[in-house]
């Protein structure tokens, strides 16, 4: 744990010019920012179902963090990666208008 | 090559959810009865404006949207504009005077100029009988543009036929507009309704008054009131906007 | 009840895009005219008395023979609705396009009157979408708000901005292709293009595929003219390319769009639970995302089009809630955080015409040197985040308030989540501007900043805050307002 920052640091390099406390900060929101999304989604049909899956997720997270060099390389200027999503946004509220989920 | 086939993969994804979006835009427009609603309307009270029913509805029923889509090409010929210079922050960029790449031959140069007056004969035509025969502004003033286009060509700009400079086609698409504007204002002086049709006056009931109906009355067996000097408006706007474009790209080809 | 100044908030502006742009190149009468033709487009939402306006006078028909609707009464016309909201919606957006111009006309040397032509295009636009009751005339004028965006990006120059541009109107394309395709199915299934005409056609009618598959198309045109996800990094992108001072313009237009159309969604298919889901759904993705990719940020710009993202976010979490606290209170943030972004814009704008860079690390230490900009910022920040005495505090207290009374707690904890970030990222941009050593060399060599700013700017400001803290000590003449917006949405027009 003593070199928590310099594997942060390494990690954050990616960002380009982020601070850690910065990146840190926003790990943290995201870490409870998709559990709670999943128990708002999964509530209406179970609860345990969905704190189950929750921690599992934590679990999850907590493996592949910093997840946050990814979610902001996802969120980039580039064109490419903004009609990717676009794309699949549109099929999927296509599917929920349509599908009835 | 990892990022590669990531972007592989990422484009089958956006694939097959592009094909989900269309799966269903498809399904709906093959199954899909169409209510003729308030089109109906329209065309039953049309007749009493002018016998072109397209133009009634685009000029009368509806004028206010056209109204808003001369706007939209407005909006992308000024847009054009900006992009090559004209009205950036801190100062104008200048254009350069250009000269066709090939000069034309002699067969062209001796047919062209007739030519142009042909076309543009042709488009003030459609232009100015749009109420009553197929045709109207849009389509006028797109004839004519294509006359600009041709003598440009042939002549380059120095030298051809209309002699128009880009200042003077955005005046003149300037002042297109405005007639539009400005006909809209009448109605809305007159009768307190914005593109009210004064000179057909449908609802004699908002006392348009006398005077101010036989100021837009046009010699035709049914009175198309505004309708006819919206359609030169919109000519000169499209005209001119068009003409607009080819000059901007005409310049931007050289540099 | 006709009322004849509503038709001039939108053509007078158009009148005088199309003169300014004449003008051009005459540097005084651009000036001259610029200034006269604000304060008009001040005035007249002012002085325009409520009701609606029929153009071309074709007026409501009740009886027709072989109707082939199965309405009892067709709107001929293209209607204009004019009520409180509309007034409230128009006169912010015009206030903040008058701080624009002003701005422009006073601090640039050679003012550029296509520039301005472009700014009276957008303001018509926007004021048409808010007052439209007509789903056509709709979609025309949203055309024209994103070209003549684009275009006030583009004369930024730079590559930046012709990519943000290039970038905004591809998917401008796509989105308004595809709202156009749902008003066409719409308008093929009832034969009707009026809202209030089809509010009365569809009731009943939430099962028919087709509606189902317009209700989708123009919820994705929602999302890109409201900036939420897919398209927020398009939007942050717009943001950040354009001038400080006119993103505040910018976003401002973005939030009232962002109601005007969501109120238009509510009315029509406001029964229809999925397209709530969707929309909730998306702004909480939205709220989270533009907050942590703000805190990411290494330039104050970038920061500030990020918090501005992820409040219509925030925006999005209230309406698409669909109740009735949830809708007020969205419609009551939208007009709050407008007011306070653009606070936080126009601070930043301050910087940037100074120092001619906004980047985190050639900035530093300008506290001593600009004592008073560095205490509005700090406000605007406290306004932003929603700290009490302030009109955004209002506005978030009753969003997390109508979360919790929908059943959606967890959204609560989102949503102070959210604020808490952003809160946190705005910091961090005060404290790398103002508070940090300015110890590098660039800082030293390049930064002049200094209190000699601009009083049009400096007036501007402080009607900001003027308006932040009267909205937020007597938030209820318009929280009530927009409650009863809320309630006529939800019961019927």
């Amino acid at each position: 744990m003593d070199n928590l920052y310099d594997y942060l640091h390494e990690k954050f390099k990616a960002l380009g010019g982020t601070q850690i406390g910065s990146g840190l900060s926003a790990e943290f929101i995201l870490l409870a920012f998709f559990p709670l999304v999943l128990i708002a989604l999964l509530r209406g049909v179970n609860d345990t179902i969905a704190i189950v899956l929750a921690l599992l997720f934590i679990v999850a997270v907590v493996f592949s963090a910093p997840f946050v060099v990814k979610v902001s390389k996802e969120n980039t200027d580039h064109y490419n990666i903004a009609a990717f999503y676009v794309a699949i946004v549109m099929g999927i509220v296509m599917f929920i208008m349509l599908g009835g989920i | 090559m990892k990022f590669q086939q990531s972007q592989e993969m990422r484009n089958l994804i956006a694939a097959i959810f592009v094909g989900i979006f269309s799966y269903f835009i498809i399904k709906a427009l093959t199954d899909f009865d169409i209510v003729p609603g308030v089109s109906y309307i329209y065309n039953l009270r049309g007749p009493l404006i002018a016998p072109n029913m397209i133009t009634v509805i685009l000029f009368d029923w509806r004028g206010y949207d056209t109204l808003g889509e001369a706007f939209i090409l407005i909006t992308a010929v000024l847009t054009t504009g900006i992009l090559f210079g004209r009205g950036v922050l801190g100062g104008d960029v200048s254009e350069k005077d250009s000269t066709p790449i090939r000069p034309s031959t002699i067969v062209q140069k001796v047919f062209a100029a007739p030519l142009v007056f042909i076309i543009v004969a042709f488009g003030v035509v459609i232009t100015l009988g749009g109420h009553i025969t197929p045709g109207g502004g849009f389509q006028g003033g797109s004839v004519i543009a294509t006359a600009f286009f041709l003598s440009v060509v042939v002549y380059g700009f120095k030298k051809n036929v209309f002699n128009l400079s880009h200042n003077s086609l955005e005046t003149l698409e300037g002042v297109g507009a405005l007639i539009y504007l400005c006909l809209g204002l009448v109605g809305l002086g007159l009768s307190g309704y914005y593109l009210y049709n004064v000179g057909a006056d449908l609802y004699p009931y908002l006392g348009v008054g006398d005077t101010a109906t036989r100021l837009f009355s046009y010699p035709d067996s049914t009175n198309a009131g505004i309708i006819p000097y919206l359609n030169i408006g919109i000519a000169l706007k499209v005209l001119s906007g068009f003409c607009t474009i080819i000059t901007v790209l005409w310049g931007a080809e050289k540099k | 009840m006709n009322s004849e100044l509503i038709p001039l908030m939108v053509i007078f502006p158009l009148i005088s895009a199309i003169l300014l742009n004449l003008m051009h190149g005459k540097d005084k009468v651009v000036r001259a005219y610029g200034i006269l033709a604000m304060l008009v487009v001040l005035v007249v939402p002012i002085f325009a008395s409520y009701g609606n306006h029929l153009f071309g006078a074709h007026p409501v028909v009740d009886t027709l023979p072989q109707l082939k609707i199965s309405l009892s009464e067709v709107n001929l016309a293209i209607e204009y609705n004019f009520a409180f909201l509309q007034k409230a919606l128009v006169f912010l957006l015009a206030a903040i396009a008058t701080f624009a111009v002003l701005s422009h006309i006073s601090n640039e040397k050679k003012v550029s009157g296509v520039y301005l032509s472009m700014i009276m295009l957008s303001i018509a636009a926007v004021s048409a979408v808010v007052m439209a009751n007509d789903i056509f005339n709709m979609f025309v004028f949203l055309e024209i708000m994103t070209i003549a965006q684009a275009a006030i990006v583009i004369a930024v120059g730079g590559v930046s901005g012709y990519k943000a541009a290039f970038k905004y109107l591809v998917f401008g394309g796509v989105a308004g292709a595809s709202i156009l395709l749902g008003i066409a199915l719409l308008l093929g299934t009832f034969g009707v293009l009026n809202i209030s005409d089809l509010h009365n056609s569809l009731s009943g009618n939430m099962t028919n595929p087709i509606v189902l598959t317009a209700v989708g198309l123009i919820v994705i045109g929602w999302l890109f003219e409201s900036g939420l996800f897919p398209f927020h990094t398009i939007k942050s992108n717009m943001y950040s390319a354009a001038k400080p001072d006119i993103a505040a313009l910018l976003q401002t237009q973005t939030k009232i769009v962002l109601v005007a159309l969501a109120i238009v969604l509510l009315r029509l298919f406001g029964g229809y639970s999925n397209m709530t889901a969707v929309m909730l759904g998306l702004s909480v993705g939205t709220l989270i995302i533009g907050s942590v990719m703000a805190l990411l940020q290494t330039d104050f710009r970038r920061l500030l089009a990020f918090t501005a993202v992820s409040q219509a976010g925030l925006v999005g979490i209230g309406i698409g809630l669909g109740t009735r606290l949830g809708i007020a209170a969205g419609i009551f943030h939208a007009i709050n955080d407008a007011i306070a972004m653009s606070l936080l814009f126009i601070t930043v704008y301050f910087i940037y015409e100074r120092a001619k860079t906004t980047e985190f690390k050639r900035l530093g230490g300008l506290l001593v040197q600009a004592p008073k900009l560095a205490f509005i910022q700090i406000i605007g920040i406290l306004i932003v985040s929603g700290v009490p005495p302030f009109n955004a505090y209002q506005s978030e207290f009753r969003i997390i308030d109508a979360t919790i009374q929908a059943g959606h707690p967890e959204l609560g904890v989102l949503v102070i989540l959210g604020t808490i970030l952003t809160f946190v990222a705005l910091m961090k941009g005060f404290y790398l501007t103002f508070l940090k050593e300015n110890t590098t060399k660039i800082a030293l060599g390049k930064v002049h900043i200094y209190n000699g700013l601009p009083t049009v700017t400096y007036v501007t400001l402080i009607i900001l805050v003027i308006a932040c803290v009267g909205i937020g000590l007597f938030p209820m003449p318009f929280y009530d307002r927009a409650y009863s917006v809320a309630l006529k949405i939800l019961v019927g027009w």
